[in-house]
């Protein structure tokens, strides 16, 4: 293939790229945010798979089976730990916004910026080779596109040319430029990159496709699928023994060492954590990841040991295996799949690249540069006014010299090593940061001193067990130590140390790092009284959970400092927008107006000192409010007591909080029942005054008409017998008044169900009906029932139901056509209620009207029929006993439209045949 | 699932430490070593059948954890 195309393609693919990341950055500006899902979240940790992965894996596994892959086992069994390891991280990360591992550590052990720079160099050197490999795998790559030949392109073919023609030497060029235009665009304060993790999920999905794609075709197109391949396999004597642990010298304690060293990788490296913690959106998301990263590991590594067969079985020997993924379909002729293969092997080695050297950049701008800058107070002083360019420098210049530095390690070094040598290596340095990351998460006890001194020991003794010997071996510097022991001194013989051996140098190395570096973290931290600030701190990781709860108010810090200092730092480092943001939550979360005070107190300082540690770390943030900050000094046993006092403090306002929801509640009831009360109160008065009026009516008439004929004894018999007549009418009035006021007293006294017995319905309804039946038939209303042949039971008081229908079929005589009425009455049961429907066709109810016509003393307007009829209460007393019998009724009408008065009643059963004795009957 | 006492978040725990040993049990030696004598089964090595079929299982016993989280 030409350059000229390659070149295109690998640019066209960054082109790509960066429209995945333009696009759901600009996406998330408006909302929605692709990467706020679990399994993109999941996908980005796949940046753990790198060109290791893609092509170091074969190589591996040809050198000695399935050596290749503990890595990946690691984290496996690593996943289900996820939950409580990385879980905690993210929570204490998202608390002390803390932007990288180093600035995890330096936070941890009181913002020490000491140890953040140490994190820091640690990072670097064990990233750096790691990096390298990276360069080294596009660079091979690419260089087996252009000769359309894995054969020719050996190790010193690239090792030997000048780097102006070296084709690392512009990857890491491109790179360098596109990591800076991904991660420094612009400096946010909670280093959130949506674009980029968008970016590194989309390369994951690209490079598990691709090599899925390399699999398939070596396992079903070169060979006739897996019984084929593994047939062929064991007849070869190259292959024949890849499946035996024994002839492949793998053992029991360099697997172990392998698998331990992958489990604390996944988590600490940097671009891991940078992945799983700083970019992550929702803690929750780790429950996903636990089963679908796994997933993704296991579906990349399973084809690689048919690739590594077909590699050995079909290529010429002088091929280097670890790019017979790439060589395979390259031979074969198959030019689709090559580039897709190479685009894979690419977006694994870019993804990983990208997010490594921005994780660095974040770390060496924040715990190297800017200490070192505040120290000599060259960013505090006053010609600076907005520092947010000055920081982006610093990160852009750091990420040029990381690539510098990663293509001299590549050019030197490990151009000579197989990929996974390297990384491996890479693997143990980073694991020197498990004492401190994990000690300093489950262990409160743990201090600042035993953190510096593990983590040195074990920097001190990886390097000279593992990356210094590798520099000998590449001959870079003298091999004499490596041979004879420093010193000559055989014991220290960096690949059996004391004498150890019998393990891989990887596993010595590691031993030997890890056993020192733990040891020491945990014996001077118990020999070593911790300081104020590291106590807080601890108690603030270890407990994260409480914080969590209880929010940051549980400081023990007692600091002020003049506000107008505080808002200056403020405003310089954040830029204005941020830090008018980081002022007005302050403001809306403590009700105060930040312009009428001039102290800034402990819950600002506190504030500020987070917000800024985003942006430029922890430590220098620490040290920078120390410059404005008076500290009021606190005694270890007073910080004791307080933290102590936390936890009961916690425990005493859930309950107080619990307490006062229960206040809440019961308060909340009582005023409901004073309002019913006073409702009550005020419908008793209406009733008084409704009553006394409808009793002055009927009584004035007759006192009128009474007086009439006592003062004028000649009146005319005719008219004397019609004032009797009227004054008999208007008693028989009044006492039916009184009669119902009665019934509706003794309805509402009624004790529910006391005096409730089982009765049939039906009967009821018939028997009442029957009664008034004489009624409608002088009245020429034309009536009649429908009901079913069977009994209706229902539990309730016989009289009272009785009244109900006698009330409804009176208000329906009462209120039908004057002419032709017409009157049905239909009893059915359609479920579980009997229901009764009384219809007329009269002048109907209007809809506003529906409502309060079952109000006590409403009677709705009859402007045809003059003066209302009846009291006003037989509707109310009819719902009173219906709701009493657990029913309801209902109207149904509209104007000139007749009136159906519905009611519902719970039933017992029914009988088919009539039930004939019951009391009241 | 209607058994209060396995929704307990004590439960979780227990069973996430419990998968986590048992992925450190059967991706280590000794066990590992039983397969790793080159035997074969239906002609694949029984080694590569046994490392990718017990993955798959760690794999699948995380699923159904976490959809019993989720249920909660």
């Amino acid at each position: 293939m030409s350059p000229f195309v390659i070149i295109l393609c690998a640019v066209g693919y960054m082109c790509l790229l960066f429209w995945v990341a333009w696009y759901t950055e600009r996406s998330a500006g408006k909302g929605r945010n692709f990467v706020n899902n679990p399994y993109i979240y999941s996908l980005s940790l796949a940046v753990y798979c790198t060109a290791w992965t893609f092509f170091g894996s074969v190589g591996k596994a040809v050198e000695s089976g399935i050596d290749f892959l503990p890595i990946y086992l690691g984290p496996t069994i690593m996943a289900p730990m996820l939950w409580f390891v990385l879980r905690k991280m993210i929570l204490i990360s998202k608390s002390q916004r803390i932007t990288s591992i180093a600035d995890f550590i330096s936070s941890r052990y009181g913002k020490s910026t000491y140890l953040g720079a140490l994190a820091t160099l640690l990072a670097l050197l064990a990233i750096l080779p790691y990096i390298s490999i990276q360069l080294k795998g596009a660079a091979v790559g690419y260089e087996i596109l252009r000769q359309s030949s894995g054969a020719m392109v050996g190790d010193h073919v690239i090792q030997n040319i000048p780097f102006y023609l070296d084709s690392a030497f512009y990857i890491a060029i491109a790179l360098a430029v596109f990591t800076i235009l991904f991660g420094t665009r612009h400096l946010d304060p909670n280093e959130r990159h949506e674009g980029l993790v968008a970016a590194v999920a989309f390369e994951s999905l690209l490079k598990l496709i691709a090599f899925l794609a390399a699999g398939v075709f070596v396992t079903f197109f070169l060979f006739d699928g897996f019984g084929d391949l593994f047939r062929q396999a064991s007849q070869h004597v190259s292959t024949q023994n890849m499946f035996s642990l024994e002839n492949n010298g793998t053992n029991g304690t360099d697997w172990f060492w392998m698998i331990l060293i992958s489990m604390m990788a996944v988590i600490l490296l940097p671009r891991q954590f940078h992945l799983a913690v700083v970019e992550n959106t929702d803690s929750n998301f780790v429950r996903q990841a636990s089963w679908v990263f796994p997933l993704y590991l296991l579906l990349i590594n399973i084809f690689v040991i048919p690739i590594a067969i077909g590699g050995l079985l079909l290529l010429n020997e002088s091929a280097s295996p670890d790019f017979y993924v790439l060589d395979l379909p390259i031979t074969s002729g198959n030019y689709l799949l090559t580039l897709l293969v190479a685009i894979g092997g690419f977006s694994a080695a870019t993804s990983m690249v990208i997010v490594a050297v921005i994780a660095l950049s974040i770390m060496i701008s924040n715990n190297l540069v800017v200490p070192t800058l505040l120290r000599s107070n060259t960013i505090t002083g006053d010609f600076a006014d907005d520092l947010q360019p000055r920081l982006i420098g610093i990160r852009r210049v750091s990420i040029i010299v990381v690539f510098f530095l990663a293509y001299g390690y590549f050019k030197f070094v490990s151009s000579q090593f197989t990929i996974v040598s390297i990384g491996l290596i890479s693997f143990v340095g980073i694991s020197q940061f498990a004492p401190a990351v994990l000690g300093g998460m489950f262990w409160k006890r743990a201090t600042r001193k035993g953190a510096i001194y593990g983590l040195t020991a074990g920097l001190l003794i990886w390097t000279y067990c593992l990356p210094l010997t590798t520099l000998a071996d590449a001959g870079v510097i003298s091999s004499s130590f490596y041979e004879h022991g420093l010193l000559g001194i055989e014991l220290l013989k960096p690949h059996s140390l004391f004498g150890m051996k019998g393990m891989s140098p990887i596993s010595h190395g590691a031993f030997w790092s890890l056993t020192v570096n733990i040891a020491l973290f945990v014996i001077v931290s118990l020999n070593n009284t911790p300081s104020t600030i590291e106590i807080t701190q601890a108690d603030l990781f270890v407990d994260i959970y409480k914080y969590e709860t209880a929010g940051s108010r549980l400081g023990v810090n007692r600091r002020a400092a003049q506000l107008s200092d505080i808002k200056d730092l403020l405003f310089r480092f954040l830029g204005d927008e941020r830090a008018k943001e980081v002022l007005q939550q302050y403001q809306s979360q403590h009700q105060v107006n930040i312009s009428q005070i001039e102290t800034a107190n402990e819950d600002l300082i506190t504030l500020v000192e987070t917000a800024l540690a985003g942006a430029i770390g922890s430590a220098s943030s620490k040290v920078l409010l120390h410059t404005v900050v008076k500290e009021d000094p606190i005694s270890i046993e007073e910080i004791f007591e307080i933290l102590d006092q936390t936890q009961e403090i916690l425990l005493y306002s859930k309950k107080l909080e619990q307490k006062s929801n229960e206040l809440e509640l019961t308060t909340q009831q009582l005023r409901q029942a004073n309002k019913q009360l006073k409702e009550l109160d005020q419908l008793k008065a209406d009733f008084i005054t409704t009553i006394t009026h409808e009793l002055r009516t009927p009584i004035t008439s007759i006192k009128a008409l009474a007086k009439i004929l006592a003062d004028n004894h000649d009146i005319p018999l005719p008219q004397k017998s019609e004032y009797l007549g009227i004054i008999v009418s208007e008693s028989e009035r009044i006492s039916r008044l009184v009669n119902q006021v009665l019934e509706m007293e003794k309805a509402q006294r009624t004790s529910v169900q006391k005096d409730f017995i089982n009765l049939d319905f039906n009967v009821l309804v018939n028997k009442a009906y029957q009664n008034l039946r004489p009624l409608m038939s002088s009245s020429n209303i034309e009536h009649q029932i429908e009901r079913p042949p069977f009994a209706i039971l229902v539990k309730g008081v016989p009289d009272q139901l009785t009244q109900v229908v006698v009330n409804l079929l009176s208000n329906a005589i009462k209120f039908c056509d004057a002419e032709k009425g017409t009157i049905r009455v239909s009893l059915f049961v359609p479920g579980n209620e009997a229901v009764l429907k009384v219809s007329d066709n009269g002048i109907g109810i209007s809809h506003k009207d529906k409502v309060k016509i079952f109000e006590k003393f409403m009677q709705v307007n009859t402007a045809t029929k003059g003066k209302p009829q009846g009291t006003g209460l037989g509707l109310a007393i009819s719902r009173r006993i219906i709701e009493q019998h657990g029913g309801r009724i209902e109207v149904e009408s509209a104007i000139n439209q007749g009136a159906t008065f519905i009611v519902y009643l719970p039933i017992i059963e029914i009988h088919t045949k009539e039930v004939k004795k019951y009391k009241g009957f | 699932m209607s058994k209060s006492h396995s929704h307990h978040p004590n439960d979780q725990h227990a069973r996430l430490a419990g998968i986590f040993f048992l992925a450190l049990l059967v991706f280590n030696f000794p066990l590992l070593g039983i397969f790793g004598k080159g035997q074969q089964l239906l002609g694949i090595p029984i080694l590569y059948i046994y490392i990718f079929a017990v993955w798959l299982g760690i794999i699948f016993l995380l699923f159904i954890n976490v959809r019993k989280q989720k249920n909660r």
